[in-house]
């Protein structure tokens, strides 16, 4: 199946990584050039990806500085991934960033007493990367499909790392019929540039519709389902998303539309409650592009993420630990 | 900016008496895609009147709400029939949230809301934000139920 650039946003060549700079989408397709863990760290904290980008990030710069290693020591090597993986868990909040570095120093320890540390390393990630992520998030695009009705609409928010022209190729697969409805995801519109740019270019019917429209189309009778992906899990099902993702689980509750996420299980927290949400800066919201939007002496308020109770979700649709 | 008190959230364009009602000294205030009215209107007017605007994108209603920082909900009616308030998209959520988190709805007479075109979702201060081959839907006006609304005030819209 043809894949968006979305869906494995980083890539790993030699000793360059390359992460795909989407704020740049979609007037641009253009790949961040990143030698170094820090300037890797730069790219996370800047925005230049997210989500599921975020998760490939951590996985190859622990690869990428493991490539360069090849002089150092083993332990010297373990070192390196220990630093690595503190600056990545100092580096934004909300996203389970000590959960991810945690999972590939365990990787690191099991192979850390081969003679062959540096590429036993290598090669666990990579097999780790395709067979448990890569081939899991086709299982779980599939069965997220097989929860969309023929002539289904499907609202959704943000962006799901390039999962949903998955979805909509299962669909297409089954010969059933899907159109979405892309809220625009202010303030840095990943509906608008991402999600309605990227199902567009692969042939799906989408629509644009902004933030505030959500119970005007749900009161019309115009949305069947909403289908969203996740930054963080908490064990009891409830999640981390993009901001505006609470506001519409409250909306199909009270519609009684079924609400689907796309999950990466996690028993680290025991509730959405522990998730700490990021606070961003207010000129994210006033200015664009670099251009004040709003007048002198306004202020704003950027929680970048919130959480939606369990209770609200019709399905969680998972990545399960392996 | 970090708010840690609890403070009105506007949704829409007030009129002169609401303005001058007005004791808060920060009220947060919905951006209002596309026109971004809230933004740049209502925080010009009360920036004026020595008031501070909080801006949230018009997705971040119920977050504020659950998370205890909004006293009370202002939206704004351009008419009423029967037992619906006609107001601009998007105070229908302002109403349901705020219906949710037992936080009071207050209904005014507001100022119809600038006519927007499909096309200017796809900018944002005039500013290109996406493809412009994508489709956009943006409905001007929506009904709000009467009996998510706490009480009224001012002339009464429908009356």
């Amino acid at each position: 199946m043809k894949e968006s650039v979305l869906f494995w946003p980083v890539h790993l060549k030699g000793r360059t990584l390359y992460i795909l700079d989407e704020t740049k989408i979609p007037q641009r397709i253009v790949y961040l050039k990143v030698r170094h863990y820090h300037q890797a760290i730069d790219a996370v904290v800047m925005m230049k990806t997210r989500a599921f980008g975020q998760f490939l990030t951590v996985c190859y710069t622990f690869m990428l500085e493991m490539q360069k290693a090849d002089g150092l020591s083993a332990g010297a090597q373990m070192r390196l991934l220990e630093r690595v993986a503190a600056a990545f868990n100092r580096s934004r909040p909300t996203f389970p960033f000590e959960e991810v570095t945690g999972m590939v120093l365990g990787v690191a320890r099991k192979v850390s007493g081969s003679p062959r540390f540096r590429q036993d390393f290598i090669s666990a990630m990579n097999g780790f990367l395709e067979q448990g992520i890569r081939q899991k998030r086709y299982q779980r695009a599939q069965e997220a499909a097989a929860l969309i009705k023929d002539g289904a609409t499907v609202l959704t928010h943000c962006n799901v790392s390039g999962e949903l022209p998955l979805v909509a190729e299962f669909c297409r697969k089954a010969k059933k019929k899907v159109r979405f409805l892309a809220t625009e995801t202010r303030p840095y519109f990943q509906g608008a540039r991402l999600t309605a740019w990227e199902l567009k270019r692969e042939g799906f019917d989408v629509i644009l519709i902004p933030d505030n429209a959500a119970a005007k189309v749900m009161s019309d009778g115009d949305v069947d389902c909403v289908l969203v992906g996740s930054d963080r899990s908490a064990a009891n099902g409830d999640f981390a998303n993009k901001i505006g993702t609470y506001q519409i689980a409250l909306l199909a509750r009270h519609f009684g539309i079924p609400f689907y996420v796309l999950v990466q299980s996690s028993d680290k927290l025991s509730s959405g409650r522990e998730i700490p949400i990021e606070v961003r800066r207010d000129e994210e919201i006033l200015c664009f592009a670099g251009r004040k939007l709003a007048p002198e002496g306004t202020a704003a308020f950027y929680p970048g993420f919130d959480v939606v109770p369990h209770q609200w979700v019709t399905k969680h649709i998972a990545i399960r630990p392996s | 900016m970090l708010i840690k008190e609890q403070i009105p959230l506007i949704f829409g364009v007030p009129q002169e008496d609401f303005y001058a009602q007005l004791k808060a000294k920060k009220i947060f205030v919905a951006e209002l895609r596309p026109a971004l009215e809230g933004m740049k209107d209502v925080a010009k007017e009360l920036i004026g009147r020595g008031v501070k605007p909080v801006v949230i994108c018009d997705n971040m209603m119920a977050f504020c709400m659950e998370r205890k920082l909004v006293s009370a909900v202002h939206i704004f009616a351009q008419g009423r029939k029967n037992d619906v308030a006609l107001c601009r998209t998007g105070s229908l959520i302002a109403a349901l949230c705020a219906h949710t988190h037992r936080i009071p709805v207050v209904l005014h007479e507001g100022a119809m809301p600038r006519e927007a075109k499909g096309a200017d979702l796809l900018k944002i201060g005039g500013m290109k934000v996406t493809s412009s081959k994508i489709k956009t839907y943006v409905p001007l006006l929506e009904e709000v139920p009467m009996s998510l609304v706490g009480r009224t005030q001012g002339q009464d819209p429908g009356a």
